[in-house]
């Protein structure tokens, strides 16, 4: 090609000008111009070779291009011409391009119009959640305004507080002080010589830094300066539970004191009580104690022999001095806040109405639905210690009142509304009656006090014990695919892209985020494949009538069924229905743990009448049907695992009940231990649910 | 002389492919031979010549091909296919018949050689 070029070095500058312009409107192929504009230029060589002088070649060429025409034209025939030339597998991938780039071009205009649809509310399901929950009762008789002012007086606790509670409640917090408390116990003498040795370096701190180190352990977070350059410039913190035991492992080896490995920064511990401005004033003043390492390790020993020493192990042992000393400033701050609780809870229903502010862009089932009962759930914790500083304080009676107290506010929110509230209410109940248990097994109660409290637990369901209702679930669900749909248009409607993330907060995106931006392509294209609204709907109204009839089943009679506790709702095609997948409740598990608040309270109630036998008959009977027979117990508990009695077995001096739990075989009354840890409600692999006796310890 | 653009349109293929039938050419020297055999009546613009030349390769009645010429200079030089052969023989007959036609009208005085 290069020589093809050469030969036209000589033309006159008119019909260069004139090929290369017409080889830019020819718009084809760099190669095919390439070979065109040889040709050309050849011809205009040929045309010329016979002038003899400069300007007659000026004045040929110039004739020349006159003679090629409009150039326009030409450049138009030319590359007709060529693309005709061009073989057909060429053809067929230029075509393909073609067809590809219309296509793409027609998908952005049809993904534009499907990201802008709107949906249409038509129907309002939040009234009608309403007219289903709302009874035809006088609303004196309604307990939410007085769960609502407790809700308001409710004085949360401190970090400190939250701890010593968590000692006992959660297996972790609980696995280390157990820990912490046996390391104390086996170090006790060389810890005492250490104290002897260190306690002047607390003893010279001023009372003020005293007492902002103090406030540090309030919140569980101890503080050690970061020296460089010879000077502290930084502070971070450690755990008080890792600061003990790294003073702990100093003291037992012997060693000098070191920096503990850090935790984190002070931002890390900056609750806003938390005395970091003090701290870091003492850095710019350069007022950090001397021996500061000593000083807080003295206060960070006595806390945690103060908090782990006298710890028992019996997790329903009575409180501490300890605990008490800090928890029951705790309850009697919210002295107020319980009077409206108990005082709710004796209310024959609770009606809250759900509301939905149409101001507010932000409409999540989590908005709607669930913004009180976090605060509920802390009332309930806050009376459960209120509970068990009654029990120990020697007010019994207080005690099973506060218990009943607790089941009964239970009550307000099962069999109706969303299943989050159902199982919140689940758990309520199951607190009260597990509280119920430990005081049966830890006092001795009279023939009239458990008859007089077997009757007030039974009067508080005195149906059946209720199950999970999921009808307003489907109201919830109805209204979400409402809006997040579009109502007409091919198909039915669609799912709109920015809509249904709005409405359901899955993804939880921040509208001004730029991950929205990001997850936009995501979402429409998943849009795109997600099935029409009025296949969805017919779906979701498919499954929630399925579910309806299956959460009436026990647990067994599902497995003897071969439904799994993993609905059935999970194998059908994801990619077209995982709205569904992603909003509808485990109905199966979430109807599980309601038949486990049945059989606990119908377990509590058999417990109350073996006890009374025991009192009236001096042992226990051989059977439960002796219970139903002497007019103590109406029917012998179902265990929904079985579908058979609960498992009754006498013992010395004492009688074992439990259920065979979710693995449906009877381990003779074991619980499942799963990595050292107690699963007391059974795992799918092993244990039972043992009512009685009750658990009295963490298992090592 | 200047005729009629559909008319000579029409017989401008059939030109080409009677010259190349003679032997291969470039186009210059096609445009050239056009004008001496047509006695100079026949002219095709350099505008028309190389779209034709490229449409006829399309159809595959001649085929282009780079050789160096006499001078020593590139030139891509055009022949006669076989089915440009066959083309040639069906419009010539065409021809024949038009002219044997146009001759009854016009009392002999057109025909073709």
């Amino acid at each position: 090609m290069s020589d093809r070029k050469s030969d036209s070095k000589n033309l006159p500058a008119c019909a260069v000008e004139y090929v290369r312009r017409l080889l830019k409107k020819m718009r084809y192929r760099r190669k095919v111009r390439d070979d065109v504009e040889a040709e050309l230029k050849a011809h205009f060589e040929d045309e010329l070779k016979d002038c003899k002088s400069d300007k007659e070649r000026q004045q040929r060429a110039r004739y020349l291009v006159a003679d090629f025409g409009d150039m326009k034209l030409l450049a138009i025939l030319l590359r007709r011409a060529k693309k005709r030339c061009r073989p057909l597998w060429r053809t067929v991938i230029a075509r393909t391009f073609q067809a590809i780039g219309v296509l793409i071009l027609c998908f952005i205009v049809y993904a534009v119009w499907f990201s802008f649809g709107e949906p249409t509310i038509r129907v309002d399901y939040i009234r009608l959640l309403n007219q289903m929950n709302q009874p035809q009762l006088l609303d004196q008789d309604n307990a939410w305004p007085h769960y609502e002012k407790a809700i308001k007086l409710f004085v949360p606790q401190s970090p400190l507080v939250e701890k010593v509670i968590s000692y006992r409640h959660h297996s972790g917090d609980r696995e280390d002080a157990m820990r912490l408390k046996k390391m104390l116990l086996d170090n006790e003498s060389q810890i005492q010589l250490w104290f002897e040795k260190n306690q002047k370096y607390w003893d010279n701190l001023t009372h003020e830094q005293q007492t902002v180190l103090l406030k540090c352990l309030e919140y569980n977070w101890v503080p050690f300066p970061i020296i460089a350059y010879q000077s502290p410039n930084d502070w971070r913190t450690t755990t008080l539970v890792r600061m003990t035991e790294h003073i702990i492992r100093c003291i037992k080896e012997d060693t000098e004191l070191t920096t503990p490995t850090s935790s984190g920064t002070l931002s890390l511990s900056s609750a806003p009580e938390y005395p970091s401005d003090e701290l870091k004033r003492w850095i710019e003043n350069n007022t950090i104690p001397p021996n500061h390492l000593q000083a807080v390790s003295v206060a960070v020993l006595n806390e945690a022999i103060k908090r782990f020493k006298n710890l028992p192990e019996d997790i329903s042992a009575p409180l501490t001095e300890i605990e008490c000393e800090y928890i029951r400033p705790w309850i009697e701050q919210n002295e107020a806040a319980w009077q409206q609780y108990a005082a709710g809870s004796a209310k024959s229903y609770c009606y809250r109405p759900y509301t939905f502010d149409p101001n507010v862009q932000d409409y999540s089932i989590m908005n709607i639905l669930m913004p009180h009962l976090a605060p509920l759930r802390r009332l309930v914790m806050m009376s459960v210690w209120h509970a068990r500083i009654n029990r120990d304080q020697g007010q019994l009676k207080q005690s099973i009142e506060d218990c009943l107290t607790i089941v009964r506010s239970a009550r307000h929110w099962q069999n109706k509304g969303s299943i989050i509230e159902q199982l919140v209410s689940q758990g309520i109940s199951n607190l009260g009656h597990e509280e119920i248990l430990n005081i049966l097994s830890d006092r001795k109660l009279s023939t009239a006090e458990l008859l007089k409290l077997q009757e007030q637990l039974s009067q508080i369901y005195p149906g059946d014990y209720p199950l999970m209702n999921l009808e307003g679930e489907r109201l919830v669900f109805m209204d979400v695919i409402q809006r997040s749909f579009t109502d007409g248009g091919p198909g039915g409607g669609h799912l709109i892209p920015g809509m249904w993330d709005e409405y359901t907060g899955y993804l939880a995106l921040d509208s001004d985020d730029r991950d929205k931006r990001i997850f936009m392509p995501f979402l429409t294209a998943a849009s795109m494949v997600h099935a029409r609204r009025d296949a969805t709907i017919a779906k979701a109204n498919e499954i929630y009538d399925l579910q309806s009839k299956t959460t009436k089943m026990t647990p067994y009679e599902r497995h003897v069924s071969n439904i799994k506790a993993v609905d059935e709702y999970e194998s059908m095609h994801s990619y077209r229905f995982f709205m569904i997948q992603i909003l509808m409740p485990a109905t199966g598990r979430a109807s599980e743990l309601a038949y486990r608040g049945k059989i606990h309270h119908e377990a509590t109630l058999t417990i109350l009448a073996l006890l009374r036998w025991r009192q009236e008959n001096n042992q226990y009977p051989a059977a439960l049907d002796e219970l139903v027979a002497a007019g103590l117990l109406k029917e012998p508990p179902v265990d929904p695992y079985s579908d058979k009695p609960l498992v009754y077995k006498k013992t010395n001096g004492d009688f074992t009940l439990y259920s065979v739990g979710p693995n449906f075989k009877d381990d003779t009354g074991e619980i499942a231990i799963k990595h050292n840890r107690p699963y007391k409600w059974g795992t799918d692999e092993d244990g039972d649910i043992v009512f009685w006796p009750v658990a009295k310890s963490m298992p090592r | 002389m200047k005729f009629e653009s559909q008319l000579l349109k029409g017989v401008a293929p059939v030109v080409v492919l009677e010259i190349l039938s003679g032997g291969q050419m470039y186009g210059y020297e096609l445009s050239q031979a056009i004008e001496q055999r047509s006695g100079e009546i026949l002219t095709l613009g350099k505008g028309t010549l190389y779209p034709l030349l490229y449409n006829l390769e399309a159809k595959k009645l001649v085929q282009g091909k780079w050789e160096t010429a006499g001078s020593g200079r590139k030139r891509r030089y055009y022949s006669i296919t076989g089915s440009g052969k066959d083309e040639l023989a069906k419009q010539k007959a065409q021809l024949k018949e038009l002219t044997t036609g146009l001759n009854l009208v016009f009392g002999g005085a057109i025909a073709l050689a």
